[in-house]
């Protein structure tokens, strides 16, 4: 398989660069961001045929690098007049496939608009550019005691821009709440090329509150270009604990248990033995090789509440099973544990060559047993399952591992993965908590939203976007839902045959 | 045919409704009928029976902030939602409470607090029984919103029936969603705007162990605002911060929960407090006046304008530090109240803030002069009420820029 990839891009490295003139559009766009600022060649646009969800892939026509506000919206109007669907891309680093290219697309990559513009830190709250890398942010501002609290594991590479088009979360998210709660404002270039403010440095601005449903719109109402997010606090003091169980179920009634107990952790993770093996290896903290499932708990604030805090988490995971809860003794401990929760991800590799990951939601008093679900699931359809989740949330990552050598198992794998999204929507839950449905859930908004919904949202699309040439095909199902489906398979299984790796590198959630 | 005669021949008794009475009024806008259904099934058909036969109608719960929003171009109908107050589920294990949105916010309260749990909403100081939806529908939030957010970050799944039929459910029940397009958003503030909300799930909070607020008399604003930002900014976490200046007097408000040696050890911190009274009695100014702004600023312009909404009559001002949200309380409505409003807003929004005007006499209630002149995505707004209420019968005239 490796032999037919090199067999492609040596074949495509034959194509003589220079001789392919440029297409009338492609001169536009030129002369709008530069010639420096334009990728029409196709084996240069290959790093932009797929996100982090690679089991669907398609090259952009033209890949485009604006630095201003002022690029974005020419570059948009452009677009229109050659009437040619528009992608809009931050890191790449999506786990749905929400900027996946459609045919003939210009993908605007907002990478280069990288700035930090101003940082208040008597009003909470910074200006970026869509393109400031997550974790650049928080950087630029710990000195001053102060975080950008949305914290995916990606956030080494992730930008804002990409965390407000998925709305996306991380473990601290559950004490601190995810992107649209730490969104003040967006600029957005809208599908005609006007340029719009939604919110902005304060909150409150009157008016329906269309900046709420922005975030989370996967590029589909536009392109933020900039945005107000706010900044928060850092605690006075974390206190970070390792709870270990020798039974799986046990683990998730602790969860349930310490939500249920009223206690708020900053973060409350689990992972199974599937994954603890794997971390180890990688990250040599330390783990038990032996234990079923462990809870990564946080819990922050105050120095006092932080500690009372943890010691009623600690009780209640003993009473629950633990059979064993230590604590983080400093601080470079405490984020060793947190780099191996982080990587979690990028360490499955050493157990399975590939996997899908899923990203339901059920509601925390239903963990335990949606956790059961998970592992009948997993039989029946004869794949294994390895588990890591903000349990604190009821979000769920079961990663389904696969071998894509042996092309028989992706069916089960895809089966599996839909029978345990379905079930958590029968659980009154939800099949994405922060990944979004770009291209990868599409089949599922049906069965989780009436016609009704869904007509209703197509309805707040078409506000924004009305002729649909912004991100078409993403996040809302067209009327051929069932043809999606069927599509959505066929890539996954082309995609196969092309020996392409499933989510193999350091992929974040 | 009269409304109420229409509406008794359209659903006989499934829904009951009886003539308007002048109390009934919406800013001297008044009703021909008040309809109050008891079931969703029913709050569903008589919505969109209003948007086939163009009927106008105000939802109404509580009450308590049915001064807010500019004057209705026209309100044929008060949908009431006193009789939509049942509790749908309360799942304690998940933190969530899913009720119809008459309920009372007391009685929310109540079902919760058996479970040691409580809605982290609030009523506007000076009145109680605000429901559910009249809460949501206007995002209110109170002081506590420093630590226990607004509505809008609240709120996890709602029911809104639209004037062509439609029922929308937003959301579900989980804690966090990013499946489609967040409606919930464009229903919590919109004032009844894009249709009736029916039933809300929000998240619940665990009890406190303990509370406490401090109380802090000042002859100066420096003094009050220099004690404000040392809490702000200092080794606490206050649930609610406020400056109330009365005249010449100023206070500073501190609300502090959680486990008590926390409570008892920011307490400490401060100097001796002068009385232990209750915050939300001290400051209830939210509900004040005959002439109330509510204006949001940033930190370094808040207090110039609170100094200058004195200097233009205001007897009292509320400010919630932290928050950057402003109250200007006049107890007796200007005679310039449109040149006061005017300067204000002007002077707010050369600082990047607003003011919105939650209480006025009705004659001077249009949208502009309540809301401000709309922003920059107005068209978008239109296009959205255009979309979800092409009948144009919920709430008419209330909402930004006429809407």
């Amino acid at each position: 398989m490796e032999t037919k990839i090199k067999q492609a891009r040596s074949a495509r490295s034959h194509e003589p660069r220079t001789l392919v003139a440029p297409t009338p559009l492609v001169s536009e766009l030129q002369a709008i961001v530069g010639v420096d600022g334009v990728i029409a060649q196709s084996d240069d646009l290959m790093v932009y045929e797929c996100d982090a969800y690679v089991a669907a892939k398609q090259q952009p026509k033209t890949v485009v690098f604006p630095t201003t506000t002022e690029q974005v919206a020419a570059v948009v109007k452009a677009a229109n007049r050659h009437q040619v669907p528009v992608v809009p891309r931050g890191a790449g680093t999506g786990l749905a496939g929400g900027t996946l290219a459609e045919t003939d697309s210009v993908m605007i990559v907002l990478s280069r608009m990288n700035q930090i513009q101003e940082i208040d830190i008597p009003n909470r709250c910074a200006l970026v550019e869509a393109g400031v890398v997550n974790l650049h942010l928080t950087r630029a501002v710990s000195d001053q005691g102060f975080c950008y609290a949305p914290d995916p594991s990606s956030q080494a590479a992730c930008t804002i821009g990409g965390n407000i088009a998925n709305n996306s979360g991380g473990p601290h998210t559950l004490k601190y709440g995810v992107t649209v709660n730490h969104t003040l404002g967006v600029e957005l270039v809208l599908p005609n090329g006007d340029v719009v403010w939604l919110g902005g440095k304060v909150e409150g601005i009157p008016g329906y509150d269309l900046l709420g449903p922005c975030v989370g719109s996967e590029g589909t109402f536009g392109i933020v270009t900039r945005a107000w997010v706010k900044l928060t606090k850092l605690p006075e003091a974390a206190n970070t604990m390792l709870a270990i169980f020798d039974d799986f179920d046990a683990s998730a009634q602790a969860v349930s248990n310490i939500i249920a107990a009223g206690i708020i952790p900053a973060a409350l993770e689990m992972l199974d033995d599937v994954f603890l093996p794997c971390i180890e290896q990688a990250y040599k903290f330390g783990f038990p090789l032996d234990a079923a499932a462990i809870l990564l708990i946080e819990t922050d604030g105050l120095k006092e509440a932080a500690a009372e805090e943890a010691a009623r988490a600690a009780q209640i995971c003993t009473e629950s099973g633990a059979r064993e809860v230590r604590t983080a003794k400093d601080e470079k401990e405490r984020k060793h544990l947190w780099a191996a929760r982080k990587g979690a991800f990028g360490a499955l590799g050493r157990t399975s060559p590939s996997y899908v990951t899923q990203d339901g939601v059920v509601p925390r008093s239903r963990l335990a047993e949606m956790l059961k679900e998970v592992k009948r699931i997993a039989q029946e359809h004869d794949v294994r399952v390895a588990n890591v989740f903000h349990a604190g949330d009821g979000n769920l990552h079961p990663c389904i591992l696969f071998d894509e050598r042996d092309t028989s198992q992706l069916p089960r794998v895809l089966e599996a993965g839909e029978a345990i999204l379905k079930r958590c929507i029968d659980f009154g839950g939800s099949v994405t908590g922060e990944h979004g449905i770009g291209v990868e859930k599409i089949n599922l908004m049906e069965y989780a939203f009436t016609p009704e919904t869904l007509g209703a949202m197509k309805d707040l699309r078409n506000v924004f976007n009305p002729d649909n040439l912004f991100n078409p095909s993403k996040l809302l199902p067209s009327s051929r839902g069932c043809i999606e489906v069927g599509k959505a398979y066929q890539n996954a299984a082309s995609a196969i045959e092309k020996g392409m790796t499933f989510l193999r590198r350091g992929v974040p959630l | 045919m009269d409304l109420l005669q229409r509406l008794q021949d359209e659903f006989k008794e499934a829904l009951p409704v009886r003539a308007a009475a002048p109390s009934d009024a919406v800013d001297g806008v008044t009703s021909q009928a008040v309809a109050a259904p008891a079931d969703a099934t029913t709050a569903q058909a008589l919505v969109a029976w209003c948007g086939r036969e163009k009927v106008s109608f105000i939802p109404r719960g509580g009450s308590t902030k049915l001064e807010m929003g500019a004057r209705p171009q026209s309100c044929d109908l008060i949908i009431s939602t006193e009789n939509l107050n049942a509790i749908i589920e309360h799942d304690e294990g998940n933190a969530t409470i899913a009720a119809q949105t008459g309920i009372t916010l007391a009685a929310l309260n109540q079902a919760v607090g058996e479970q040691r749990q409580f809605v982290p909403l609030e009523e506007t100081g000076l009145q109680s029984g605000a429901t559910l939806g009249g809460i949501i529908a206007t995002n209110y939030a109170g002081m506590t919103r420093l630590k226990y957010a607004a509505p809008r970050d609240l709120v996890v799944g709602l029911h809104a029936v639209l004037s062509d039929g439609r029922l929308v459910k937003a959301g579900s029940k989980v804690v966090k969603n990013v499946s489609g397009y967040d409606l919930n958003k464009i229903f919590i503030g919109s004032f009844g705007n894009l249709g009736l909300i029916t039933e809300v799930t929000i998240r619940l909070r665990p009890n406190n162990a303990a509370s406490a607020v401090w109380r802090g008399q000042f002859k100066t604003w420096q003094e009050a605002i220099a004690q404000a930002r040392a809490i702000f900014e200092g080794p606490f976490e206050p649930t609610a911060l406020r400056i109330h200046a009365h005249s010449a007097t100023f206070f500073v408000l501190a609300q502090f929960d959680g486990v008590e040696k926390a409570v008892q050890i920011q307490m400490e911190r401060l100097p001796a407090a002068v009385s232990q009274d209750d915050i939300g009695h001290q400051a209830g100014a939210d509900g004040a006046g005959e002439l109330r702004l509510r204006a949001v600023l940033p930190l370094q312009s808040a207090a110039a304008w609170a100094q200058q909404a004195q200097q233009l009559g205001a007897d009292q001002i509320a400010w919630d530090y932290g928050l950057g949200i402003i109250y200007a309380i006049y107890s007796k409505v200007p005679d310039n109240a449109v040149d006061v409003v005017t300067k204000l807003r002007a002077q707010a929004q050369a600082e990047g803030g607003l003011v919105v005007v939650e209480r006025a006499p009705h004659d001077l209630k249009t949208p502009d002069f309540v809301w401000g002149a709309p922003p920059s995505a107005f068209a978008l707004m239109r296009s959205l009420k255009n979309t979800f209420d092409a009948a144009h019968v919920c709430a008419p005239g209330r909402f930004v820029g006429g809407l």
